[in-house]
């Protein structure tokens, strides 16, 4: 009886050895991921309708998070496109669950509420656009790593922001495992992705 | 010991002689007999340097010297860190909940020296690096790995010696003194550079505006620039005008420091920093 209580939670141990070095072992085209996931601690943001979004939101599938803001020129609309190309992809891969994408604006005082919401629907309806002001953002972006700089405005008022172009990655424990570098591509993503889920079952 | 070797230091006009050891710095009189005592004082290695025709114009010219092409050697890792000049590492490790060691049993945290929040927030656990410039050492200090700057921060302070000793007996010494935080993203999230002034060593000029005050005013200035700055390992981010030190902080996302670095040992720029 015992023996065989032991060979089973050898056979179990060595499951879980075997699955954690195939994790390790996935090739990703353009992911980095950390060595160690991170936990995220609470942070409180909200969506457009103006209910709370929190780590808690971040729990029960895969999420990818980007930064920027609805005014932006370049980055922003290229890399909601890759990403919306991206989940387009791994649809097409018969993927059950694709991850939630999640766009944080930087610039609550432009995006908040319909401004945000309606942007990122030009790309895919399932998107979620939230934001918050200067302290509960940083709470966010200073665990992500993900900086941002607002400009002075010009004559017409208008101003620029800086931000990471990065796309993090968060697994289904909501910790955060790695990231995407700026400029990305589609097929690269939608890949890793897909590695990634099938790894992590 | 050093507590008594040190508190003189708090009641001497930092800023007065810095200033008029600037100005002196400056002087194209004053520069055979400055350069010529300092060369006979420390052993500095002329060799390496490029050497203008017809002399340095002045003492500062001498000090903040180029080095001539290929005198100092980079990882064949692109991504590796390297190390952003010449010096003696002073402490190097990890940052935890936002605190770095200055010398045993002494820390600070990158709260205080970023001079505020805002950017400390990236660097809550990571990792740091301090490096002492002798007053012999090559001045010029270069980007560790390819980054954007996001943000310079010119923080005013005290100007306390930051010598080994001084480090050892007065307390928060990096974050007290003037400095120059330059925040970068890159491809290991953000990093900061932070160039640490000292008595009569006060002077810090950056390669993005060479001609901005080398010295903070009263207040903490942070600026950020468009279009982006973005600098390669081993450019040039910007010079001493007398010497002192450089932290470098980075995230947990970079990688490791090298294993065999520690307190003071020497390191040459372009060394591996990084696994």
């Amino acid at each position: 009886m015992i023996i065989a209580l032991v060979a089973v939670a050898a056979l179990l141990a060595g499951l879980i050895i075997a699955r954690g070095l195939l994790e390790e072992s996935v090739e990703l085209q353009a992911a980095s991921i950390y060595p160690e996931a991170r936990t995220l601690a609470p942070f409180e943001l909200e969506d457009a309708t103006g209910s709370a979004f929190t780590e808690d939101d971040l729990r029960g599938r895969l999420s990818l998070l980007f930064f920027g803001f609805t005014n932006c020129p370049d980055i922003c609309p290229d890399t909601l496109g890759v990403l919306a190309r991206s989940m387009e992809k791994l649809e097409t891969m018969r993927v059950d669950t694709v991850p939630q994408v999640v766009f944080v604006s930087v610039d609550p005082q432009r995006d908040a509420g319909n401004t945000m919401r309606d942007y990122v629907d030009y790309f895919d309806e399932r998107f979620l656009a939230v934001t918050g002001d200067d302290q509960a953002l940083s709470a966010l972006t200073g665990q992500v790593g993900a900086m941002f700089v607002r400009h002075s405005p010009d004559e017409s008022g208008y101003y620029a922001v800086d931000h990471s172009g990065m796309i993090v990655i968060v697994d289904p424990q909501g910790r955060m495992i790695g990231r995407f570098p700026p400029a990305s591509d589609a097929d690269a993503i939608a890949a890793d992705l897909f590695a990634l889920l099938r790894a992590r079952g | 010991m050093s507590h008594l070797k040190t508190w003189p230091q708090h009641l001497l006009p930092q800023h007065g002689l810095t200033r008029m050891a600037n100005a002196a710095s400056n002087s194209r009189w004053l520069r055979r007999a400055l350069i010529g005592s300092f060369s006979r004082l420390y052993p500095v290695q002329l060799d390496e340097c490029v050497t203008p025709a017809g002399g340095f114009s002045c003492f500062d010219a001498f000090f903040t010297r180029e080095l001539k092409p290929g005198s100092r050697t980079y990882p064949e890792d692109a991504s590796a860190l390297a190390s952003p000049c010449d010096g003696t590492i002073s402490q190097i490790g990890a940052i935890e909940r936002g605190r770095i060691i200055q010398a045993k049993g002494r820390h600070f945290t990158a709260e205080e020296l970023l001079g505020g929040p805002k950017w400390a927030g990236h660097f809550g656990s990571g990792r740091f690096a301090t490096i002492y410039l002798a007053p012999h050492d090559y001045h010029r200090v270069h980007m560790p790995l390819d980054g954007r700057l996001v943000a310079d921060v010119r923080i005013p302070g005290k100007l306390f010696s930051v010598s080994a000793s001084t480090s050892r007996a007065i307390d928060r010494l990096y974050a007290r003194n003037e400095r120059m935080a330059a925040v970068f993203e890159t491809e290991y999230g953000p990093v900061a550079v932070v160039m640490v002034a000292a008595m009569l060593v006060a002077g810090i000029s950056t390669s993005w505006d060479p001609d901005d005050h080398p010295r903070p005013g009263k207040t903490i200035r942070e600026r950020s620039f468009d279009p982006p700055v973005s600098l390669a390992r081993g450019d040039e981010l910007g010079r001493f005008h007398w010497g002192s030190t450089v932290i470098v902080m980075t995230r947990n996302d970079a990688p490791a420091w090298h294993p065999a670095l520690g307190p003071d040992q020497r390191i040459r720029l372009g060394a591996r920093l990084s696994e």
